[in-house]
């Protein structure tokens, strides 16, 4: 059998099974799942009446846009949470920055620290309000500080940023090196 | 951050264990807190006009006045016969203190400035899924930078180095350590079996540096080093037969109280601020690395 035939049998088969599953009456439907943006509760909800079911495309109220994915629910396993938290840091986007902020209040201290860590490492000066507010619920004076120490980090200018702007470094006189240096002029005068 | 002492213990458990062929290490993540501490100019540049005689701001082509640390300007006044009456000099200096911040996505955005990294995403500075990691295999560290895409290989940073400690420096621990062997014998059957444990856990600090990368060249610190270590033992079946390595495996650290000079041609810089490393996770370092 050569490649060909069998390239048009594979193709063949793989339509007839289409078809089959298309028109079947009996072919079993996978169950629908809730869109990850939707609340859960709304697949839990009565089915929708008659009248609802006739509404215009234009009335069915629209959900917001989903910014970031939700935190993930509590008691999912540390290992979890800390690799969310890993990923959404990496992105050096404030837009993940909501999918870190719930675990700056984290029972766990090892999680709070990996959280106050990925809004560190992401780097967005728009972390600082939320370290600012997770100070505000610390579970300790020295946690507290620590948030409000690393918020006030962030709210600084990048570094990379100055230097790619020039703005970070401006040349200087060898004479401006030692500012202390009185002037001769100055010198014998106040002998 | 790589204690002598874990180091050393760690050598001794794998001389007491079977070799395997997994190489047993772990990665860490690193977060880098640093600021930069810098001169700004704080006087604009002033000359005398040559028509007027008077004192003028200098502006840039876009009208803007140019920043400068000093001026040295000398103005006189004439009389009516041209001649000079009066003649003041003037030197002045100003500067002010800045501060900005040096962290991971700074570090990242440097590696793919100067094209050590390959620039990730969409938006400047192309560093989306970048970060920065530590690979420890027992005798050494190394820091990486590491990609989400899996078909990205590590690309060692070799400028950033964690420091083994200060040569003759402090290293204080609580540690504590416990080896137990066994063997029972069976006198009937003539034969024995052999079973041991061990466990060891460290709470440390040390006296280290470490160089940072920056777009001005490696910048050595000083620092402290906290953390801790444990023993966790690694066990894997090769040809039915089980094969155990005492992995030390670092807890949460941090650098910490960093002090960093950078002398260049436009005066000094001071770095200072942490460092930290996640906690520790269990890998097989020759096949992260492509052993």
């Amino acid at each position: 059998m050569n490649k060909l035939t069998t390239l048009g049998l594979t193709l063949g088969g793989g339509v007839l099974l289409c078809a089959y599953w298309l028109a079947g009456p009996d072919t079993p439907k996978p169950p629908k799942q809730p869109s990850a943006g939707y609340p859960l509760a709304q697949s839990k909800s009565a089915p929708p009446s008659a009248q609802q079911q006739e509404k215009a495309p234009s009335q069915i109220p629209v959900p917001p846009p989903v910014i970031a994915p939700a935190p993930l629910p509590p008691g999912t396993d540390r290992q979890i949470i800390l690799e969310a938290i890993h990923t959404a840091s990496i992105s050096y986007d404030p837009v993940d920055l909501p999918r870190i902020q719930p675990y700056l209040s984290h029972p766990d201290p090892e999680i709070r620290e990996a959280a106050l860590n990925g809004i560190v490492t992401l780097g967005h000066a728009s972390g600082a309000p939320l370290l600012r507010d997770a100070a505000n619920r610390a579970m300790s004076p020295k946690e507290a500080a620590l948030l409000r120490e690393r918020a006030d980090y962030l709210e600084l200018p990048s570094a990379f940023e100055l230097m790619k702007a020039g703005k970070l470094n401006f040349p200087k006189k060898a004479s401006s090196k030692n500012p202390r240096q009185v002037p001769k002029k100055a010198r014998e005068d106040t002998k | 951050m790589k204690i002598k002492l874990a180091t050393a213990l760690a050598a001794m458990s794998l001389c007491g264990t079977a070799f395997s062929q997994s190489m047993w290490g772990t990665t860490s993540s690193i977060t880098v807190a640093l600021t930069f501490t810098y001169e700004l100019p704080a006087l604009q540049e002033k000359m005398v006009d040559f028509d007027t005689g008077k004192l003028v701001i200098s502006k840039d082509e876009d009208g803007q006045p140019i920043p400068t640390f000093e001026n040295n300007y000398t103005l006189e006044t004439f009389n009516k016969d041209g001649e000079v009456t009066k003649s003041v000099t003037t030197d002045e200096y100003g500067s002010k203190m800045a501060v900005s911040k040096f962290g991971n996505a700074d570090i990242l955005a440097y590696l793919v400035d100067s094209a050590v990294l390959e620039p990730k995403g969409t938006k400047f500075p192309f560093i989306t899924g970048y970060s920065l990691i530590v690979v420890d295999d027992g005798v050494t560290s190394m820091v990486y930078a590491k990609h989400t895409d899996r078909n990205t290989p590590l690309v060692p940073v070799d400028e950033f180095i964690l420091g083994d400690g200060v040569e003759g420096g402090a290293f204080v621990a609580t540690a504590s350590r416990k080896s137990v062997d066994t063997t029972t014998y069976n006198i009937t059957a003539g034969t024995e079996t052999n079973s041991s444990t061990f466990s060891y856990s460290e709470t440390y600090k040390e006296a280290g540096f470490v160089s940072v990368p920056s777009f001005m060249g490696p910048i050595e610190c000083s620092g402290i080093w906290t953390g801790t270590y444990k023993a966790v033992a690694k066990t894997e079946t090769i040809d039915e037969e089980k094969y155990t390595t005492q992995v030390f495996v670092p807890g949460a650290a941090k650098f910490d109280k960093v002090v960093g000079v950078l002398e260049g041609d436009f005066g000094s810089e001071i770095l200072e601020g942490t460092i930290s490393l996640g906690a520790g996770a269990i890998v097989d370092v020759g096949a992260l690395l492509g052993f």
